[in-house]
């Protein structure tokens, strides 16, 4: 420890300074990150701020939006552990296409992801038809909202635990198969304990993208107070009625993005580099 | 009791194809360069490697069988998963599990059989309690020290009593002074185990305290075998004549 404290200082002492241009860019960048929040902590209405959260629209917002955005964290971590898995482990023609293939709902426009979830479900959609049949509507249901969520939240999950599969060591898979453990015992006891902190990484920004869905929530799913308005949905909404609630919802919004990133600072930047 | 293996496999660049027996009782020394395919040796042995071609055979039953019936040009296989081959195996990093602690470790291997968890830490301690390092049942590797890790990967290859011991460099990830110390102890264990008892080194040190028997493995093939005295008298290699005048003593 002491070594390297002293190894940073003699470097610090060594650098050549950097570039003006590049540190007066750099905090316009970090000023451009930190305006709007500081903005909107300014237009906080404080004194009024519990009563604004706790107003029908607010709570009926808030309740649908913490069930949806939970349940569509379950569905993309059912669906994306086992694929993190196979992309992770298994090797098989096109698996670069198939990484590509679930990294799309992080660059496709969401109102598009919408779009193209209508295209499959909606009603006269592709599967549209054959879940008409069987009775199951899905758009302008909360349904709708935990698909579009799951949706746009599956490749943080895939990509988080993907990375935390990868470093794991199989030495430590291997050793326990010839201790006598089976493979689901080895997956239990040695692989999923080695992966908890990045699947809990991979839950946390999984939750807060699906938290935060707008664009394919309000083409895919509608914005129907109490079944799928969700929390950004009456934000939106609600702007021009009550800002007042409108921005204290935003706060929250704003708050439980930065105690996820705060929680997962070092896993975050880990993965990253 | 005896191991009979004929294994041929390719790795990488690797072609390893060797052929020897062994009795139980007997230590048998695997010496070899770097890349020589030690490890793979160990892998295939321990199931974690499956054969291209050729069998083992322990204690008379069938752990990996791939022959080509050249008319027919069917295949025969048999393949034993590394949890029902009755293996111990100590790996060169050890590779202890790093979120148990050197108890649970231990305990692991009989819980994976099906021992309940409070007789397989008894079962844990009482056998960490005879490699002397009782106290620090309850330490994660990381805080262990390396004569402590060795011993406690030990302790874990053991405990099953399995009929088959592999030691994959044992001792190369010690410092000098705990490495005599430790190589003192696995005489002991080793004298005290049945079965069949394979030593992977490049340390010729190693081979002349613990085997009675040595195979020098090059470049994947077998280049001598035979007691430790023969192979150095009669060596046929560089390898084998550097490690001759290397070690002028022995």
């Amino acid at each position: 420890m002491k070594s390297g404290e002293v190894g940073k200082k003699v470097n610090r002492r060594r650098v050549e300074p950097p570039s003006r241009i590049a540190v007066v860019l750099s905090l316009l960048a970090v000023l451009f990150v930190a305006l709007p929040v500081i903005a909107l902590l300014r237009d906080v209405a404080w004194s009024r701020l519990i009563s604004d959260l706790t107003t029908p629209e607010a709570r009926s917002a808030l309740r649908l939006s913490l069930l949806c955005s939970i349940s569509a964290t379950a569905l993309a971590a059912v669906l994306g552990v086992p694929l993190a898995w196979v992309l992770a482990r298994v090797e098989f023609r096109g698996r670069g296409f198939v990484r590509g293939l679930v990294l799309l709902p992080l660059v496709v426009p969401p109102v598009v992801a919408g779009v193209g979830l209508l295209a499959a479900f909606g009603r006269n959609g592709m599967l549209g038809g054959t879940l008409n049949m069987l009775g199951i509507r899905i758009t302008f249901t909360p349904i709708a909202v935990v698909i579009a969520e799951a949706f746009v939240a599956l490749p943080f999950l895939v990509l988080a635990v993907e990375a935390g599969i990868r470093s794991i060591d199989r030495r430590y898979e291997d050793a326990a198969r010839t201790l006598g453990a089976s493979r689901s015992f080895v997956t239990r006891r040695i692989t999923l304990p080695l992966l908890a902190p990045s699947l809990a990484a991979g839950l946390a920004l999984a939750w807060a993208r699906a938290l935060g869905e707008f664009g394919a929530t309000i083409t895919f799913a509608g914005n129907i107070q109490g079944r799928t308005r969700t929390v950004p949905l009456a934000v939106y909404l609600l702007l021009d009625s009550s800002p007042d609630v409108a921005i204290a919802l935003s706060l929250l919004l704003v708050s439980i993005c930065v105690v996820v990133l705060v929680a997962l600072r070092a896993r975050w930047i880990g993965a990253i580099r | 009791m005896s191991l009979v293996a004929q294994i041929q496999v390719r790795v990488g660049e690797l072609d390893l194809s060797v052929e020897f027996e062994a009795a139980p009782g007997e230590t048998i020394a695997v010496l070899g360069p770097n890349g020589a395919g030690k490890t793979t040796l160990v892998r295939a042995l321990a199931g974690l490697q499956p054969i291209d071609s050729g069998r083992i055979v322990l204690d008379e039953r069938v752990l990996d069988e791939r022959v080509l019936d050249q008319p027919s040009g069917a295949s025969k296989e048999i393949f034993v998963p590394p949890e029902k081959r009755d293996a111990g195996v100590l790996f060169q990093d050890l590779a202890l599990f790093p979120h148990m602690s050197a108890l649970a470790n231990v305990a692991f291997a009989l819980e994976a059989g099906g021992v309940p968890k409070r007789e397989a830490e008894r079962r844990a301690l009482a056998l960490l309690g005879s490699l002397a390092i009782g106290s620090v049942s309850g330490a994660r590797p990381v805080s262990l020290s390396g004569g402590e890790a060795q011993r406690v990967a030990l302790a874990r290859a053991l405990v099953r009593e399995p009929r088959m011991l592999l030691l994959d460099e044992p001792l190369s990830s010690l410092d000098a002074s705990t490495r005599s110390n430790t190589r003192a102890t696995l005489r002991e264990v080793l004298e005290g185990f049945n079965g069949v008892r394979i030593i992977v080194t490049h340390d010729l040190a190693d081979v002349v305290a613990l085997a009675s028997r040595v195979l020098v493995l090059e470049s994947g093939a077998i280049t001598h075998h035979g007691s430790i005295q023969e192979v150095l008298a009669n060596p046929s290699s560089d390898y084998v004549r550097h490690l001759v005048s290397q070690n002028p003593n022995i």
